[in-house]
């Protein structure tokens, strides 16, 4: 027996888990929906994409507490972690329902939304994803938010919500300061080198805009990532 | 089947629950683990399950660390807690779901157990009595036919019928490859079923004997009159109930009531005659 990955395990781990948190799913479906036919009354004249990507945003970013909140649960979480199957293919059903399923639900609905729009109203809805603009920005601001729910989810045994969110606090606070002294240093847009002043030139600026960028995907979401596997690996119940 | 040594788990490191634990169990039997309230019972059942992690020494469980909770080690362990989770779905379907995780699996045998115990499947848990949820749990664990069984207090909610039902199915299952741990306080209910006893005490092991070394070394009796040597006596209908050290070799039926309360009464002799 392969104590590492299965597939077949994992398809049926990712089976019974769909199956088991089938009203979360539908309370998805449902709220979205609600909140995509509200906008179809009220704002049909001008639709603005963003106002459904918000919802989406918020939906998939809390999507692991909606799921497995009860994971370490002392009663609630023997069933999971008594589950034959390894710790690796747990997550990895974790992974796939939060990263993949429950986007795509929010997709599909936006799909409707647009097509609904389309064929009642007559008014189309231009919105494409531009990986080279804004959007990709987004879209990894939005998975490394989801990633740090995933890290929190597994991380904590209980009260998972409120740590996850002071977490959050501390980081975006630190984040803040950071920004602030870097913005301070960079707006005279020199340094003091043995007593010499040197302009920057501004390729360095983009080069570590760049450089940073990377550091942060690789923290958010796939650090995370990671650090949600190692965390579950390592809890008792 | 399962070795324990030098094991030490603590919540709170001022006040272990076990300290330097040694103890070997093994297949074919059914073990009873008795103890009183807050000794560790269930710890030790989660610590064998995986569930818990020793701080210090090794539990070591069918060749595996249950700690590392691999599906080879998995598949051959179920654990029944005492309070547990209901999925939210028909017995039937989570039968169906996960059955197939355990190699053993046999879903006529488990159906076959519902049946026995008088639960419909097709109703959800949510619908069930705690009881019902019990009994399907306990004919879904039987059926995995795995080779590690842990039971937490099984009986505990079921109705006098099903209390038959469950040891005639548990002796059924029994094999000479299957390990059954029974934690209860409910003796009386498995009184014929267990075999060996242990008794688990704050920080370590009591005893860990055969119904038979126990027998051969004490004798349970009901007297007019208590013996001067008893080394527990209950009053109870027809006299007292007396355990005292079997001089003359005569074999006597077990009393757990008695033998547990006598152990903890005298735990240093105890200590020493079951070493």
């Amino acid at each position: 027996m392969n104590d590492i990955f299965s597939l077949q395990r994992t398809f049926r781990i990712l089976k019974s888990e769909i199956f088991a948190f089938r009203k979360q799913y539908l309370f998805y479906a449902i709220f979205a929906a609600a909140y995509t036919a509200t906008l179809l009354l009220t704002q049909r004249t001008n639709l603005h994409p963003e106002v459904f990507a918000i919802l989406g945003c918020i939906l998939i970013v809390i999507a692991p507490f909606m799921l497995y909140n009860d994971i370490y649960h002392k009663i609630k979480g023997v069933n999971y972690a008594m589950l034959p199957a390894s710790n690796f293919e747990k997550w990895v059903a974790f992974w796939i329902q939060n990263v993949i399923i429950i986007p795509s639900i929010i997709a599909i609905l936006w799909l409707i939304l647009s097509e609904a729009n389309l064929l009642f109203f007559n008014i189309p809805i231009n919105f494409h994803i531009d990986w080279k603009s804004a959007h990709k920005v987004a879209i990894m601001g939005i998975l490394g938010g989801q990633a740090i729910s995933m890290a929190g989810v597994m991380s904590f045994r209980r009260l998972k919500w409120i740590k996850t969110m002071g977490i959050i606090f501390v980081f975006q606070l630190a984040l803040l300061l950071i920004t602030r002294l870097f913005i301070f240093q960079f707006n005279f847009q020199q340094y003091m080198v043995q007593g010499h002043a040197f302009n920057i030139d501004e390729q360095i600026v983009w080069w570590m805009k760049d450089y940073i960028s990377i550091v942060m995907y690789a923290i958010f979401p796939l650090g995370l990532w990671l650090v949600s596997f190692f965390k579950l690996q390592e809890q008792e119940m | 089947m399962i070795e324990i040594k030098d094991l030490s788990f603590w919540y709170k490191k001022k006040s272990k629950v076990f300290e330097s634990l040694t103890m070997t169990l093994e297949a074919g039997k059914i073990y009873g683990l008795l103890g009183e309230n807050g000794v560790g019972k269930t710890t030790y059942l989660r610590i064998v399950a995986g569930l818990l992690f020793p701080n210090e020494g090794s539990c070591v469980v069918m060749n595996s660390d249950p700690s590392k909770r691999y599906p080879s080690f998995l598949s051959k362990v179920f654990y029944l807690p005492e309070e547990f989770e209901a999925p939210h779905q028909k017995a039937d379907e989570y039968v169906r779901h996960v059955g197939p995780f355990y190699p053993n699996f046999d879903y006529n045998q488990y159906a076959a157990y519902m049946q026995e115990f008088g639960v419909n499947g097709q109703r959800k848990y949510s619908e069930m009595s705690f009881g019902q949820k019990k009994k399907a749990m306990i004919a879904f664990a039987l059926a995995t036919n795995t080779e590690l069984l842990l039971l937490d207090e099984p009986t505990n909610g079921l109705d006098i019928p099903s209390k038959g039902v469950f040891r005639r199915l548990v002796a059924r299952a029994a094999d000479d490859a299957k390990c059954i741990i029974i934690s209860t306080h409910q003796v009386r209910d498995l009184e014929f079923l267990i075999d060996p006893i242990v008794i688990l005490e704050r920080n370590n092991v009591l005893l860990n004997q055969s119904v038979e070394t126990i027998t051969r070394k004490l004798k349970f009796d009901v007297v007019a009159k208590a013996p001067a040597n008893a080394l527990y006596v209950e009053p109870m209908m027809g006299g007292f109930g007396v355990v005292v050290p079997n001089e003359d070799g005569e074999e006597s039926k077990v009393n757990i009531e008695l033998l547990f309360n006598a152990a903890i009464a005298n735990r240093a002799q105890f200590a020493e005659w079951f070493k």
